[in-house]
C-alpha cells in the first residue's frame, strides 16, 4: 500500500485546444507565441495538486519541427521556461518543491524495419531535445507515450549520456498488453531497467481502470516504480468526448495505491478538475502526496516481490528458472556457406536459418558474426538489426570484443545475453562497463589468460571469480550463466567428466545458472548425435539450465522435453504431449554417415507422397514441387554434369515457365512455385559443386534494391529469386537504399548490372538520382528499373538502360547485358 | 460539448471495424491484386493461399480514426484543412456541409509477419500482400457503409473516399493529414517521404452532403497510374 505519491499534471493537448490550439498546430509552436496561455494551463494543474508539470515539449523533436518557424533548441527552451515560471510562482505560493519535467514523445516515424529510421537517427532527434532541456534548466526527463522498445531505448540513451537527470519511460498499451508494435510490458520493464532509467510507467490509449491489469503485470517484470497517467476512460464512439468524469476517474486511480507507485496523473481528456479529485481522494484516503525527490525507491518498494528475471526481446521474453535452449547456429565458424553469406550481406540467409531455429523451439539464438575479412562491429550491428525485423526470440550477442558487444547492445531492441567474459582482468575490465550500461545478462567462460583450468575445482575458481567480479559491478548475481567449457571427448576423455563436476559445483555451491556448448563434445567421432545426446542428459542432471545446441537436431529437442518432464518444469507433461502427440515415432535407419549436421528433419529427403516414377523435371518445376524436382535433379546426375542437369533441364523448364506466364497460362505465384522449385534442385547442384572444390561460377553479379524512401519489396523479392535461379549471383541490398550504398555495393562485388525498384512516383527522383551516381562513378555499368508507377518512357527519361515490366522480363534484361560482356 | 474554437471537429476511433477480416468471398479481389485471369489453380496451390490469407487474418488488427468538419454556411472549408490542394478534392466535394477525414490500418502485425514470409516463403509473402490490400480495402469499405446507414437517416448523403495522391491532390499531404487526424491513436505513421506505416493503411476524405450525390466512381481517367497500370494491360479496372 501506497503511503507516498508525486502528483504529475493531467491531459495538455486539449486545454492548449480550448485555449485556441488549432487541431494539427503544433503545441510548441502554439506555446512559442503564446507562453501566457501555456503558463495558465500549469497553474491550473499546480493549484489541483500537481507537483511535477510536464513542459509543453512533447513534439519538441526536430524531427517533427522541421519546417516550422521554430527549432528545437528555441521551442524546448521557451517551453521550459514558461513551466519554470509557473512552478517558481507555486513554490512560492504552496511552500512546496515543484519540479518542470522535459516532456519527449515519439519522433512519430516508425524506426527499421517496419519504417525507414534508423536508430541513430532517432537518437540524434532525441540527443539535440534532451540538451535543450537540460540547458533550460529542466529537473528530470519524462519519456512518454512510446509504441516501439527501440524508439523508447534511443531515447533513454539520449537522455542518460547527455545529461545526468533522472528518467522516467511511460509507453502507451493496448488492452492487450502489447503496443501497437508488439511490444510486451515485461519487455518493457525489464529493458528500461537494465538501461538504468528512475521509474516506468504506462500512459495515454485506456482508461485507468483498463490500465490498472497492465500496470500489476508491469510491476511484476521490474524492480523500478510505477508511474501511471491514464486517459480520462474511453472517447464515446459518437462524439470522441471522453467519458470518465474527473471523481470517477479519481476513484479509479485510487485502485493503483496498492501498487509501488511513484507517481500520477492524467493523459488526454484528463484537465485540472481531474487531478484535483485525485489529490482529494488521496488525502481522504491518509496518502500524503509529497514533491518530487521525497518519495524514494527503497521506500515504495519496501516488502515488494522481486521482480521475476529473464531476458528478451521487444515481442518476447525468455524467463530464467528451467531448461532454456540456446541455438547454435549462426555462427560461421566452419561453415563456408554462412561466411560467404556475412561477407557477401545475404541477411536473408542467415535470418532464414534464424527462423528454422526458432520453429524448432529454440528459447534464445546465439549470434556470431566473426569471419576473416569482415569488419565484425560492422557486421553484428547489422545482423542484429536484419534479426530482431524477423525472429521474435530473444539474442545472444557472441563475440570476444566489448567494442563489437557494445554496439549490438546499442541497437537490439530488448534485454539480451552476451556472450562472454572470462576470467581474464583485461576482458572483464572491458566488458563489465558495457554490460552494466545496457543492463545485458552475460556467459561466463571458466577460463582466464593462462587458458582452460584442468580439473573442475580450477574451473570453479574462475566461474567464482567471475561471479565477484560481475557483482562487485553491481550486475545481480541472477544475470550470471557460467559456461565451465566442454572439451572433445575423442581427444581429452577425461575431460567429460571434469566438466560435469564443474557443472555441478557452479549449480549448487554457487548458485549460478549455467551454460555450455555442448555439441563440442563429439567432435571427430562417427555418429556424434549419440554421444552429443547423452553429454546433454547428463549435463543438464548436473544443472546446465542453458544448452547451446542445434535446436533443428530433433533428438537433442527430445532429450530437453524429455527432462523437463522429469524434472518437473513440465507441469502435468503438457508440452510433451503437445510435443509428442501427432509424432509417429518410427525407426528410421540412415543411409551415409550420419554426422550431427544441421538440419535433420524426420522427413527431409522423402518425395512428396504420390509421386509419379515418370515424372520429369518440368513437369516437376511447372507442378512447384520443390522435392519431385531436387530428387529428379538428383537422378538425373547419375549419367549427367551439373552444367548439363542446369542447361538441358532446369533452365529450360525454367524457359518453358516463363512463356507460360508471358502467355497468361499461369500467373504469378505458380511462376514463383516454380521458381521456389528450380531453387530447391539448384542449391543442391550448387553444394555439389562447391563440394568437388571448384567454386561454382555464376553467370554474372547484379546489385537489386529498393531505392531510397520507398518500402514496397515485394517485386523486387520476387525478380531476385527468378535471376538467381538463372545462376545470377545477386547482391540485395533491401529496401529504403541511398544511392552511395548501391554504388559502393556495385563496385565491391564487381557487378556489371544493377536492378532498382520504386513503388511511388514520389521515389522516382531517387531512382534517377540512383542511376545518375551509378552511371557517374561506375561507367560501364548497366541499369535496369521497374516498379508499379515506371513506364518504359519514363525509364529512359531518367536514364536508365532498361526497363523490365516484371520479373521474367528481367532475365531478358540479364541475358542480354552479361552475353555482351 | 464541443468548441467552437476548435473548428467544431468530432474526433473518434471507429471500433466497429475491429472484427473485419477476409473470407471465402474475398477470394477473386484478393487474385486479382496478383494478376488472376482465370489460370488453373491446383489443389496445392490452393491451399497455400488459405493458409497465406488465414495467416494474413491473424496478424491483422484493424484499427480506424475518424474528424469529422463542419464547412462555413456557403461551403466554405474550415481553416485547418485548407492544406489539402487541388481542384479535384474540391470538385469532389462541392455541395458538401460536412467533411470526414479517416485513417484505417489493418496493424504493423501484418507488415512483419509479410517481412518473415519475405525470408521464409515468397509466395506467401506476395499473397499475404495482396490479402491485406484486400483488407484494408474492406475496412474502408466496412466503415464507409456504417457511416453510409448513420448518414442517411439524418437524410445525409456521402460521396466516395478521395485520399492523397488521387488526381492533383498531392500524396505529400499525407503527413499533414495524419497528424490532424491525429493517427497515432491508431498506430498509423506517415514516413518523411509520404508513406504510410504500417503498409496497409488507408487516409481519405468523404463529403457529406444533405442532397443526394452524382456517384463519382473511380475512373482511369483520373489516375495517376494510367500509363503504367497492371489492370489496363490486362483489359480489367481496379474499381468495380
Amino acid at each position: 500500500m501506497a503511503k507516498k505519491i508525486i502528483m504529475l499534471d493531467g491531459g495538455m493537448g486539449t486545454m492548449l485546444q480550448n485555449a485556441g490550439l488549432q487541431p494539427g498546430e503544433h503545441p510548441e509552436v502554439f506555446g512559442f507565441h503564446h507562453p501566457e496561455v501555456v503558463k495558465a494551463v500549469h497553474q491550473k494543474y499546480i493549484d489541483a495538486g500537481s507537483r511535477i508539470i510536464y513542459a509543453n515539449t512533447f513534439g519538441g523533436n526536430p524531427r517533427k519541427l522541421s519546417g516550422q518557424e521554430i527549432g528545437t533548441e528555441e521551442a524546448v527552451r521557451s517551453a521550459v521556461r514558461t513551466a519554470r515560471e509557473a512552478a517558481e510562482e507555486g513554490q512560492r505560493k504552496y511552500g512546496e518543491r515543484i519540479a518542470v519535467a522535459l516532456d519527449i514523445g515519439p519522433i512519430g516515424e516508425l524506426l527499421e524495419p517496419l519504417g525507414t529510421v534508423s536508430f541513430e537517427e532517432a537518437y540524434d532527434a532525441y540527443r539535440e531535445q534532451v540538451i535543450s532541456g537540460r540547458d533550460a534548466g529542466a529537473d528530470l526527463i519524462v519519456i512518454e507515450t512510446f509504441t516501439d522498445l527501440l524508439d523508447a531505448k534511443a531515447a533513454a540513451l539520449a537522455a542518460k549520456e547527455n545529461s545526468d537527470l533522472p528518467v522516467i519511460v511511460t509507453m502507451t498499451f493496448e488492452d492487450t498488453g502489447r503496443t501497437f508494435t508488439g511490444t510486451t510490458l515485461g519487455a518493457f520493464g525489464m529493458t528500461m531497467e537494465g538501461l538504468g532509467v528512475s521509474a516506468v510507467g504506462i500512459n495515454c490509449s485506456l482508461g485507468p481502470s483498463e490500465i490498472l491489469p497492465l500496470a500489476k503485470e508491469l510491476s511484476e517484470w521490474t524492480n523500478l516504480p510505477l508511474v501511471i497517467k491514464p486517459n480520462a476512460g474511453l472517447p464515446d464512439p459518437e462524439t470522441g468526448e471522453y467519458r470518465l468524469g474527473a471523481e470517477d476517474f479519481a476513484l479509479q486511480m485510487m485502485e493503483y495505491t496498492g501498487l509501488p507507485l511513484l507517481a500520477a496523473g492524467g493523459c488526454c481528456g484528463s484537465d485540472p478538475s481531474y487531478i484535483r479529485s485525485l489529490s482529494e481522494n488521496l488525502d481522504r484516503a491518509g496518502i500524503l502526496r509529497v514533491p518530487f525527490g521525497e518519495n524514494p525507491a527503497e521506500e515504495i518498494n519496501k516488502g515488494r516481490k522481486p521482480a521475476r528475471r529473464g531476458i528478451c526481446s521487444a515481442t518476447d521474453i525468455c524467463e530464467f528458472g528451467g531448461v532454456r535452449v540456446i541455438g547454435e547456429r549462426l555462427n560461421p565458424t566452419g561453415k563456408k556457406k554462412f561466411q560467404q553469406a556475412l561477407l557477401s550481406h545475404d541477411h536473408d540467409f542467415i535470418c532464414k536459418i534464424a527462423l528454422d531455429e526458432e520453429e524448432a523451439g529454440a528459447d534464445i539464438l546465439d549470434v556470431n558474426v566473426g569471419v576473416p575479412g569482415g569488419d565484425e562491429k560492422a557486421l553484428m550491428v547489422e545482423v542484429v538489426k536484419a534479426l530482431q525485423g524477423v525472429v521474435s526470440l530473444p539474442l545472444q550477442i557472441d563475440s570476444g570484443d566489448a567494442e563489437v558487444v557494445e554496439a549490438a547492445l546499442r541497437v537490439y531492441s530488448g534485454r539480451p545475453l552476451v556472450n562472454s567474459v572470462t576470467a581474464d582482468d583485461e576482458r572483464l575490465n572491458a566488458f563489465l562497463p558495457v554490460l552494466k550500461k545496457y543492463g545485458a545478462a552475460t556467459v561466463g567462460l571458466c577460463l582466464d589468460e593462462d587458458g582452460i583450468p584442468e580439473n573442475a575445482e580450477g574451473r570453479l575458481e574462475k566461474a567464482e571469480y567471475i561471479k565477484k567480479r560481475v557483482t562487485e559491478a553491481g550486475i545481480p548475481k541472477e544475470d550470471i550463466l557460467i559456461d565451465c567449457l566442454t572439451l572433445t571427448v575423442s581427444a581429452q576423455q577425461n575431460q567429460a567428466r571434469e566438466t560435469l563436476k564443474a557443472l555441478r559445483y557452479v549449480h549448487e555451491e554457487l548458485g549460478l545458472h549455467a551454460c555450455l556448448g555442448v555439441s563440442n563434445i563429439s567432435f571427430g567421432l562417427p555418429a556424434r548425435r549419440h554421444i552429443t545426446e547423452n553429454f546433454l542428459i547428463q549435463a543438464m542432471q548436473c544443472g546446465l539450465d542453458f544448452p547451446i545446441i542445434n535446436p533443428n537436431t530433433l533428438a537433442l529437442m527430445d532429450a530437453v522435453a524429455s527432462f523437463k518432464v522429469l524434472s518437473g518444469e513440465d507441469r502435468n507433461c503438457e508440452e510433451y504431449i503437445r510435443r509428442f502427440s501427432e509424432r509417429k515415432e518410427t525407426l528410421v535407419v540412415t543411409e551415409g554417415s550420419g554426422a550431427g549436421g544441421s538440419g535433420t528433419r524426420a522427413d527431409s529427403g522423402k518425395p512428396d507422397a504420390g509421386a509419379g516414377k515418370e515424372m520429369t523435371v518440368e513437369e516437376a518445376v511447372l507442378k512447384g514441387l520443390k522435392k519431385e524436382t531436387r530428387s529428379i535433379s538428383e537422378k538425373l546426375l547419375e549419367d549427367h554434369t551439373e552444367e548439363e542437369v542446369i542447361n538441358e533441364y532446369l533452365i529450360p523448364a525454367l524457359d518453358k515457365v516463363g512463356e507460360l506466364y508471358e502467355k497468361q497460362v499461369i500467373f504469378l505465384p505458380q511462376l514463383i512455385s516454380s521458381a521456389n522449385a528450380a531453387t530447391a534442385a539448384f542449391d543442391m547442384i550448387k553444394e555439389r559443386i562447391q563440394a568437388g572444390g571448384s567454386g561454382g561460377a555464376s553467370n554474372g553479379t547484379i546489385v537489386i534494391c529498393t531505392v531510397k524512401g520507398d518500402i514496397h519489396d515485394i517485386g523486387k523479392n520476387i525478380v531476385k529469386v527468378i535471376l538467381e535461379n538463372y545462376g545470377y549471383r545477386m547482391i540485395d541490398l533491401g529496401r529504403d537504399v541511398p544511392p552511395e550504398r548501391v554504388v559502393e555495393a556495385a563496385r565491391e562485388s564487381g557487378a556489371a548490372l544493377v536492378g532498382l525498384s520504386a513503388l511511388m512516383t514520389t521515389t522516382l527522383p531517387a531512382m534517377e538520382e540512383t542511376i545518375r551516381l551509378v552511371h557517374e562513378q561506375l561507367p560501364g555499368v548497366k541499369v535496369f528499373v521497374g516498379g508499379a508507377v515506371l513506364t518504359p518512357e519514363y525509364a529512359e527519361k531518367i536514364g536508365a538502360d532498361y526497363y523490365s515490366a516484371d520479373a521474367r522480363e528481367s532475365v531478358e534484361v540479364a541475358k542480354k547485358v552479361f552475353s555482351e560482356q | 460539448m464541443e468548441n467552437k474554437a476548435a473548428s467544431e471537429r468530432v474526433l473518434w476511433e471507429e471500433k466497429q471495424i475491429a472484427g473485419v477480416r477476409l473470407d471465402a468471398e474475398d477470394r477473386s479481389e484478393i487474385l486479382r491484386y496478383i494478376g488472376y485471369s482465370g489460370q488453373k489453380i491446383g489443389p496445392e496451390l490452393n491451399g497455400q493461399i488459405e493458409e497465406a490469407v488465414s495467416r494474413l487474418n491473424r496478424a491483422a488488427a484493424p484499427r480506424l480514426i475518424a474528424s469529422l468538419y463542419s464547412c462555413g454556411e456557403d461551403g466554405e472549408w474550415p481553416d485547418a484543412l485548407t492544406f489539402l490542394t487541388g481542384e479535384d478534392l474540391k470538385r469532389h466535394l462541392s455541395g458538401c456541409s460536412k467533411i470526414l477525414l479517416m485513417g484505417a490500418t489493418i496493424g504493423s502485425g501484418v507488415d512483419r509477419a509479410i517481412h518473415v514470409e519475405e525470408v521464409r516463403e515468397p509466395l506467401y509473402a506476395l499473397i499475404m500482400d495482396s490479402a491485406g490490400s484486400t483488407l484494408i480495402e474492406a475496412v474502408c469499405d466496412s466503415f464507409e457503409a456504417l457511416l453510409r446507414k448513420r448518414f442517411e437517416e439524418k437524410g445525409l448523403y456521402l460521396t466516395t473516399r478521395f485520399s492523397p495522391g488521387y488526381g492533383d491532390l498531392p500524396i505529400a499531404a499525407q503527413n499533414r493529414f495524419a497528424e490532424l487526424i491525429e493517427a497515432r491513436r491508431i498506430g498509423l505513421t506517415v514516413t518523411e517521404d509520404h508513406i504510410m506505416v504500417p503498409r496497409k493503411s488507408v487516409t481519405a476524405v468523404i463529403g457529406i452532403a444533405d442532397h443526394p450525390l452524382k456517384e463519382k466512381r473511380k475512373s482511369c481517367a483520373s489516375c495517376n497510374l494510367r500509363e503504367s497500370c497492371r489492370f489496363r494491360k490486362s483489359g480489367v479496372v481496379c474499381g468495380e
